[in-house]
């Protein structure tokens, strides 16, 4: 039934050929449409995790409602150690958080002050990578270090007219309620890529930042990075086990998709308008088989009730029928499989310009994007794709089908009527 | 069953076609039966309701009255898929041309029948080749429909339509097509067939070179039997 | 500087109380005009000194400060802290260049950017806005006058609602006066219908022939228990107070004493 399929595919190879590039084409196209959306999303997943959130995050149950500085934990080294231990856990980062004021000459700007140890930090975010001029923090005091140390968001540099290797004030209220204030030294420049952390952060190390807001041994929270591929959930509810079972103020872990609900629905939502997208593209590659199949339908109609005549079945020739589109549409499918993982492959690889949309690159919700976007392609983005459009085409194949066995045979084969 | 007992026979078989709101009568209240063994050729002219008797009996056409009886089973009732299956267990069929299917070599085509019945590969080849010898296309049975002559092309189709051994074989005006030379070399093929093997045949034709190989005559005008009559083959 | 401003401003009217029995019939209104200019007329002082204590009661901290403030003409003021040590010599200054604050341990002024109006100026319940704004009620504000009985006194109530475009936090302030010489006692500050702060004003001293409050208390209506409270030690008007005081330089020189 197959070969004679095939061989009836081959006898009009025009229309077959079209219709089935047409079907490559459409699948082909949604794989790397797919491949471009899906690289968009992991941008802004990474950019928000790995800049800012991390995958979770631990806090004061009073600090997850009111970002306040008052609302600081006692980190202690046994806490993070017991978080740490956390299978599946792969860094674990203390961080002060408060609101400052940053001064260099007749500038000022308000900014929010990360107080940060740089060696973790270097591990459980990209900011230590993100430095594009001067250095990250030195993780230790070096000799001859007279100002503490500061890194910049690129936007707040700018704001405030600083360069590496000028000098800052800094002035932050300390939990006391008294003010504290400092010289600082500006060794680097972050370009996150995050607008918020460009325009707001800067970094200083942990301790001299507990000194200045007199919160020495605290944390406002504790930035987990999981270790790749494991399920984030499993994780959390480890986690949550652990700070449950420690002392002083209620702690809360909550994951990424929890801190940011927004991005989190937005990437849910765009991942769902490509399903839109799968149902346009299928249905237009529904109607080229569907057509394709119609047509070749009626001209073998003849044919067809000297079929069913000889004794083939109505349900055998509509079989067949079907048989065909299927085999149209699984040789469209496979090509377009190919074509699509090819060009996704070749764009994931060597990246796809969008100079287009912007020369230096663009900024969507708050994040940024270089103009050089490198796909992202998974195994389930070509198949599922190139097996959804066999259902089609088997979907498209039944009217044909089912017309095709309700020919009337006696008019038909005479060719009257 | 005894060769005396009818193979097929209609009872007050009516056919009434409905063209725009004209009613055409192409058969009224026919009566025939036919024998095991019987070489009959439906005659008359155009419209006369030939092929729609030939179709009835080859139940491709469902009647507007009477009934149809084959191998002792009535067949008026039976649905698509059970009329299908019953004319491939029971029917041979040669039509006036395009009979094969264009995408099969002679020989598939030859074979398709018992294909369709579930025969092994084996068993085909050892029915199909032999009659493909004896008509003749041994040597060109990997050919395409296409590459066949019309005379060749009917000659395949008879093949297909008596490997399964049917009870009996329909064709509708068979040479219709071909050339004269053509014509009869099919026609001795047939009453060969008929002769020496037994083979029940019913042919519609206007043609007086297929009326003359009949055995029996079967007249109709205007959708009745106008006569019935046996003949010596000349 | 509204602890400077407001002090010395508040200074500029008024002269001896008058209890108003609630039995009689109520006297006729003064005019809004009237009313509205003294008010004004409280920021108004060619100079000043002061030295003074800030009380700070929060629910994490209490913490007292040693301040010392000038002013001069409309535009120049300036507060130094004098204790705790760990926070002498902090200072803000006001001056027609903008709002600063002055950062002892980077000896550096910074300017307090539009942005930080609204924070808290020294962990207390005053905002920069306070210190910095140079409050005329006739412009920003269209103004109302009532009677308001209250503890059996009858208080002339001024009800300041913002002009529609007037750069204002506030929904509405109302403040409660003697009717006498137009001493505010009170002031409430609106959000929408819901009053979120009290400024209490007590303890009248006379001074250059008006009655000048010393104390002034003001409490967050959402957090119980919380407040500061502002002590006048000592104020003097019409002291002569060097200009250059109101510079980077200036300010170092008083701020290190």
């Amino acid at each position: 039934m197959i070969r004679l399929a095939l061989r009836n595919l081959a006898r009009n190879r025009w229309r077959s050929g079209l219709t089935l590039g047409g079907v490559a084409v459409a699948v082909a196209m949604l794989i790397w449409s797919d491949g471009l959306m899906e690289a968009f999303l992991v941008t802004m997943t990474e950019s928000a995790t790995a800049m800012q959130l991390g995958d979770l995050r631990i806090e004061s149950e009073a600090h997850a409602h009111d970002s306040s500085v008052y609302n600081a934990f006692t980190a202690s080294p046994a806490l993070l150690e017991s978080v740490r231990r956390v299978p599946g856990v792969r860094t674990v980062a203390p961080r002060l958080l408060t609101f400052g004021l940053l001064g260099h000459k007749t500038r000022s700007q308000g900014a929010l002050v990360l107080g940060v140890d740089p060696a973790i930090e270097a591990q459980a975010s990209d900011v230590a990578k993100s430095v594009v001029a001067g250095t990250w923090l030195s993780p230790r005091v070096t000799a001859g270090e007279r100002e503490r140390q500061v890194v910049l968001g690129q936007d707040l540099a700018s704001l405030l007219a600083v360069k590496v290797g000028d000098d800052l004030v800094v002035m932050l209220q300390a939990a006391d309620g008294t003010m504290g204030d400092d010289r600082l030294r500006l060794v680097g420049i972050a370009r996150t890529g995050t607008s918020d952390l460009d325009r707001q952060a800067a970094w200083m190390r942990l301790g001299d930042v507990a000194y200045l807001a007199a919160l020495e041994g605290q944390a406002h929270e504790l930035v987990v990075r999981s270790e790749r591929g494991v399920a984030l959930d499993h994780v959390a509810t480890g986690i949550r086990a652990v700070i449950a079972a420690g002392a002083g103020p209620k702690l809360v872990a909550r994951t990424w998709k929890q801190l940011v609900p927004d991005l989190h629905q937005m990437i849910e939502l765009s991942r769902n308008s490509m399903i839109v997208l799968y149902a346009i593209v299928y249905f237009i590659a529904a109607l080229g088989i569907l057509n394709a199949q119609r047509m070749s339908a009626l001209e073998r109609k003849r044919e067809f009730a000297v079929m069913m005549s000889v004794g083939v079945t109505p349900a055998r020739l509509g079989t067949l029928v079907i048989v065909e589109s299927v085999l149209l549409a699984s040789m469209g499918a496979v090509l377009g499989a190919l074509l699509g993982w090819g060009l996704s492959a070749y764009h994931a690889h060597a990246g796809l310009d969008l100079a287009a949309l912007g020369s230096q690159g663009f900024t969507f919700a708050g994040i940024s994007f270089h103009s050089r976007i490198y796909f992202v392609l998974r195994p389930g983005m070509v198949v599922l794709p190139a097996v959804a459009v066999l259902g089609v085409g088997a979907l498209c194949g039944l009217w044909p089908a089912l017309a095709s066995s309700r020919i009337k045979l006696a008019s038909t084969i005479s060719g009257r009527l | 069953m005894t060769s005396d007992e009818a193979i097929v026979r209609t009872e007050k078989l009516s056919r009434i076609y409905r063209q725009g709101t004209v009613e055409v009568h192409a058969l009224r209240a026919v009566d025939f039966a036919c024998r095991r063994g019987e070489f009959v050729a439906l005659a008359g002219p155009s419209g006369s309701g030939k092929s729609t008797l030939l179709n009835q009996l080859g139940t491709l056409d469902p009647p507007t009255s009477g009934r149809v009886t084959i191998a002792g089973r009535e067949v008026t009732r039976l649905g698509r898929a059970a009329a299908a299956r019953f004319r491939l267990a029971h029917i041979g069929f040669v039509f006036q041309a395009f009979n094969l299917l264009p995408v099969l070599t002679a020989y598939e085509n030859a074979e398709y029948t018992l294909l369709l019945q579930g025969v092994s590969a084996a068993k085909r080849r050892a029915i199909v080749l032999p009659l493909l010898e004896r008509v003749g296309l041994g040597a060109m049975q990997h050919r395409r429909p296409h590459e066949l002559s019309g005379g060749q092309q009917q000659r395949v189709a008879v093949v297909r339509a008596i490997a399964p051994k049917p009870a009996f074989v329909l064709a509708d005006e068979p040479t219709a097509n071909l050339d004269s030379q053509s014509s009869a070399s099919l026609l001795d093929l047939l009453e060969d067939l008929n002769r020496s093997d037994g083979l029940t045949l019913v042919l519609a034709s206007h043609d007086a070179q297929v009326i003359a190989r009949a055995r029996r005559v079967v007249r109709l005008r205007d959708g009745s039997i106008v006569g019935d009559e046996e003949q010596s083959p000349t | 500087m509204k602890l400077a401003w407001l002090f010395v401003v508040l200074a500029g009217t008024f002269g001896g109380a008058r209890h108003v029995c609630a039995a009689e019939p109520p006297p006729r209104l003064p005019e809004v005009k009237q009313v509205v200019d003294r008010l004004n007329d409280l920021y108004r002082a060619d100079s000043s000194h002061a030295r003074m204590t800030m009380k700070v009661v929060t629910e994490r901290y209490r913490r007292e400060l040693t301040l010392e403030a000038w002013t001069r003409g409309k535009d120049d003021a300036l507060v130094v802290v004098r204790a705790p040590a760990r926070e002498a010599g902090a200072a803000t200054l006001r001056s027609e260049e903008g709002l600063w604050t002055y950062a002892p341990r980077a000896d550096q002024l910074v300017r307090i950017p539009s942005s930080l109006l609204s924070d808290d100026w020294m962990g207390s319940h005053f905002t920069n806005d306070d210190l910095m704004r140079e409050t005329d009620f006739l412009k920003d504000y269209d103004a109302s006058l009532a009677w308001h009985e209250e503890g059996g006194q009858r208080l002339l109530q001024v009800t300041l609602a913002p002009k529609p475009k007037a750069p204002v936090v506030w929904s509405r302030v109302v403040f409660l006066l003697d009717p006498g010489d137009y001493m505010p006692l009170r002031a409430d500050y609106f959000d929408g219908a819901k009053i979120v702060r009290t400024l209490s004003y007590a303890d009248p001293h006379p001074l250059a022939g008006r009655r000048i409050p010393f104390t002034m208390v003001m409490v967050p209506t959402d957090k119980p228990g919380e407040s500061t409270r502002v002590e006048y030690q000592d104020l003097k008007f019409g002291v002569k107070v060097d200009p250059s005081l109101f510079t980077q330089r200036g300010l170092r020189r008083v701020a290190k004493r």
